[in-house]
Formats: C-alpha cells, sequence, structure tokens
C-alpha cells in the first residue's frame, strides 16, 4: 500500500483546533499530545471533508487532472 | 547530467557556434523544490531557462493574494523582458514547483550575446511574441470569464496535458492560484461539477467525465 496518500497536514498552520477531526466522517483524525494526528490513516477516503473544513489551509489534499 | 541545449526553445535554431558561445556564459543551477528564484521588484540580474524541472511565475497583491501567471517547464525561458528596460526590475516572483535545474545567464552578458548575434535578438522576439500572446489570452479570461469558466478551461487543458508531459499534483489552493481566486471558490466550484455530473473525485485524482459539457462552459456557451 506504498501508494496509499493521506492528506497533507502543515503544523505550523494548524492551531489544533479540532474542526477536522469533528468533521472527518471516517474519524481518521485525533488530537494527540503532540498535536493533530492521522491515527487512522488506512481508513482515509481522501473525501477532502478535512480541507474544506479547516479555517487554517493547514490540511491539503492533492490531485492529478485527467479523463475518466 | 549531458545537458540537451536544443531542447531549450529559444536556442533550438541557433547555428552551433553561436549557440557554443552561448553556452559558454551560461550557468546551471540545481534548485531544491519550492525554492524561490527571484523576486518581483528586484534588480534584474540574469535570465533563466529551465532545463529540468517547473517553475511557477506568479506576482502577489499588497493584501496577499498571489496570482500565478505561468507555470513554465522545461525549455522554456524568464526575467527576459527585463533585459531590455532602462530601469531592469524582475517583473514577477519566480519559485520552483519540484526540484529543478536552470541555466541561469547574466543580464549584462545576455545583451552583449544579443548585440553579436542577430539570430539569438530574433528568436527571443519571436519567443516573447508567444508569451506576450499568451498574457493577452489570461488578461482576457481573468477580466471576462467567470471561475467556472475559467475552471472549466484549466481542468480539460490539464487532463489533455497528460501523458505528453509528466503528471502534476494540483492542490485546491494552487488551482486557485491559477484562476485568480481563493480556495473555498474553487472547492465549491468542483463539488458543483461533481454534482452536476462532471467530474468525478477518485482519491488523488479528479476525473473528468463529460468533455462536451465541460467545454461548451470552458467556451462560454453555457
Amino acid at each position: 500500500m506504498a501508494d496509499w496518500k493521506i492528506p497533507q497536514l502543515n503544523q505550523e498552520k494548524c492551531v489544533v483546533c479540532g474542526i477536522c477531526v469533528d468533521v472527518c466522517p471516517q474519524g481518521v483524525l485525533e488530537l494527540g499530545t503532540d498535536g493533530l494526528v492521522f491515527a487512522r490513516p488506512q481508513d482515509c477516503t481522501y473525501c477532502g471533508a478535512c480541507e474544506e473544513s479547516c479555517p487554517h489551509d493547514a490540511v491539503v489534499c492533492s490531485y492529478e487532472i485527467g479523463w475518466a | 547530467m549531458k545537458i540537451d541545449y536544443a531542447e531549450i526553445g529559444l536556442f533550438r535554431d541557433l547555428p552551433d557556434e553561436v549557440l557554443a558561445e552561448v553556452i559558454e556564459c551560461a550557468q546551471v543551477k540545481h534548485m531544491d523544490a519550492d525554492a524561490p528564484v527571484i523576486w518581483a521588484g528586484d534588480e534584474c540580474e540574469a535570465v533563466y531557462f529551465i532545463l529540468a524541472g517547473r517553475v511557477d511565475i506568479s506576482r502577489l497583491s499588497a493584501q496577499g493574494r498571489e496570482q500565478v501567471l505561468e507555470r513554465l517547464g522545461p525549455g522554456e525561458a524568464f526575467n527576459l523582458v527585463p533585459v531590455f528596460q532602462r530601469n531592469p526590475l524582475n517583473p514577477a516572483d519566480a519559485k520552483t514547483v519540484g526540484p529543478a535545474e536552470l541555466l541561469c545567464i547574466e543580464r549584462k552578458e545576455f545583451l552583449r550575446l544579443m548585440g553579436c548575434h542577430p539570430q539569438l535578438t530574433r528568436a527571443l522576439a519571436a519567443y516573447l511574441a508567444g508569451r506576450l500572446s499568451n498574457m493577452v489570452d489570461l488578461a482576457e479570461r481573468l477580466a471576462l470569464f467567470p471561475v467556472r469558466q475559467r475552471l472549466a478551461a484549466f481542468l480539460i487543458n490539464q487532463a489533455d496535458a497528460v501523458g505528453k508531459d509528466a503528471a502534476q499534483q494540483w492542490t485546491q489552493e494552487d488551482i486557485a492560484r491559477r484562476l485568480g481566486t481563493v480556495r473555498d471558490v474553487v472547492g465549491r466550484a468542483l463539488r458543483r461539477f461533481e454534482q452536476e455530473g462532471l467530474i468525478r473525485f477518485q482519491r488523488q485524482r479528479i476525473q473528468l467525465l463529460d468533455r462536451e459539457r465541460l467545454q461548451s462552459l470552458a467556451d462560454g456557451r453555457e
């Protein structure tokens, strides 16, 4: 599962507000003692909810664009 | 690494002896990812040619909003315009997207080379004419086209480039900087495209589903 990507987290921008933890439909994110962590990365469906909810642009999803 | 200088558009039709002289004046720079090459407003010291990798050419507003004017790839050149100006200042920021290799020629040397070799000056004029045409297209899109139209055109261009070019990864922020808008607007527009059946999000891919309707949107027909 080498190419199983998860969204990128920018720790410098993250203020640990926890909004993304609440919106993630798979419960992938958790607030740990060192800040936000992808606790269950294997459950991430890359839906983008964390990115859309983050008011500080700390979570970023990237995409290739192509024809189906 | 062996460098094929003929891959640089501006040098392609130069006679061998002129190309040899140009290369003698040039330096190769190895750049890390996301590394600034030049800043807008600084004195123009050199012109640059991309040997490998990509470079974003952008301007930043006083409010901190970035507009990417062009994403340039191998064979293309930047910071050429100030070579001709009396008060030569870099017109825009340039930053590498991933690791990149650049060929760099000092402005004074480049001016000297142009003085000696009219072929180089003609090639430069033709290259700049093409770039000016791209800039006029961009100005038209930013001034006249709504975000949905610009986004549809952008998605088609990127999808059509797959195969001709190395695959690129785009974040919504990247797309927003290209379209002259902000991430939230791009996110909403992409979700609406998805609801309308124009695209599909499939993990790290945005798949385009309906060329006809996307093209119609890009052309401003709907």
